[in-house]
């Protein structure tokens, strides 16, 4: 389904002029993935950071950090599982399908 | 986390890349198949990353495929590159557009995509809760977490592909983990 343009640029000035919709958005009506929503935030320890980056860390700092390591270790075997997801086996045919029939 | 990592790819992928669309620029359109089985998995699972929805994911590779495949004349630099950020563009837009319409679907009629049955047992929990906290997460910060733990880009890689610095994608990547510990750790801290 294509969305619709919610870029104003787009619009004539007439119809920006003359909408009225033309009004700042509420945070009601403004989609979620435009707004800056505050988050909360847990502190991570800078040690799970690197390790999370792959990068050297100082293997006392990760210690002391045991429930955010088994933490962060569980959510990685999920990511893994999720990094070897794979293309349904029809798809390429479907698509190479709509091409042909598009021409 | 993630130990598949996603190498760019080398000089000669990227002339065999342009060699492939020279010739279905030239009419040979059966040769598109290839650069849809080279970059194919990867893009499904930024899509899948994106909309927590096997399905959508499916329409959107499909449909930036297609949007590829038409423009295709207008690839300049590395296709994986550009084919992405028409991947990248319609999950954002799908997003936009679920969250208007406050559809919804339910996770577990989905077909899964996992590579085999006993990975589809195996699903736990987490994975419906870090679905959940996912979707929670702005698109830019959601953008960032998929494309490092789930595609396994490194940063250099992930800057090149959406035109920002390594600095701010470091960033929106900390941001998206201190978020989602946030929303999960009450039930698995």
């Amino acid at each position: 389904m294509k969305p619709e343009n919610l870029d104003p640029r787009d619009a004539s000035p007439e119809k920006l002029l003359s909408s009225k919709e033309h009004t700042r958005p509420t945070p009601e009506r403004e989609p979620m993935t435009d707004r800056e929503v505050p988050l909360a935030s847990a502190h991570t320890p800078e040690a799970i950071h690197q390790w999370l980056d792959g990068e050297k860390v100082n293997e006392d700092q990760l210690r002391a950090a045991d429930k955010e390591y088994e933490f962060w270790r569980r959510v990685g075997q999920e990511t893994n599982r999720r990094s070897r997801m794979k293309t349904p086996s029809s798809l390429p045919g479907e698509i190479m399908k709509a091409i042909t029939k598009d021409k | 986390m993630a130990i598949t990592q996603t190498p760019p790819p080398q000089e000669d992928q990227i002339d065999a890349d342009q060699a492939i669309i020279d010739r279905v620029l030239a009419g040979d359109q059966a040769a598109f198949s290839t650069l849809i089985n080279r970059y194919s998995d990867p893009l499904y699972r930024h899509a899948v990353g994106m909309t927590g929805s096997p399905d959508d994911a499916a329409d959107i590779l499909q449909n930036s495929f297609i949007k590829a495949f038409q423009h295709l004349g207008e690839v300049r630099g590395r296709f994986d590159a550009w084919v992405f950020r028409i991947v990248a563009n319609g999950c954002k837009d799908w997003l936009k557009n679920i969250r208007r319409t406050h559809l919804s679907y339910e996770e577990d009629d989905q077909p899964s995509g996992y590579e085999n049955p006993e990975e589809e047992l195996d699903r736990g929990e987490l994975r419906g809760d870090l679905d959940q906290a996912l979707k929670a997460l702005p698109s830019s910060l959601r953008e960032a977490f998929v494309m490092k733990h789930v595609e396994g880009r490194s940063y250099e890689e992930m800057a090149e592909l959406l035109d920002t610095s390594v600095g701010a994608l470091k960033m929106r990547v900390h941001r998206a983990r201190e978020a989602l510990q946030k929303l999960l750790e009450e039930r698995y801290l």
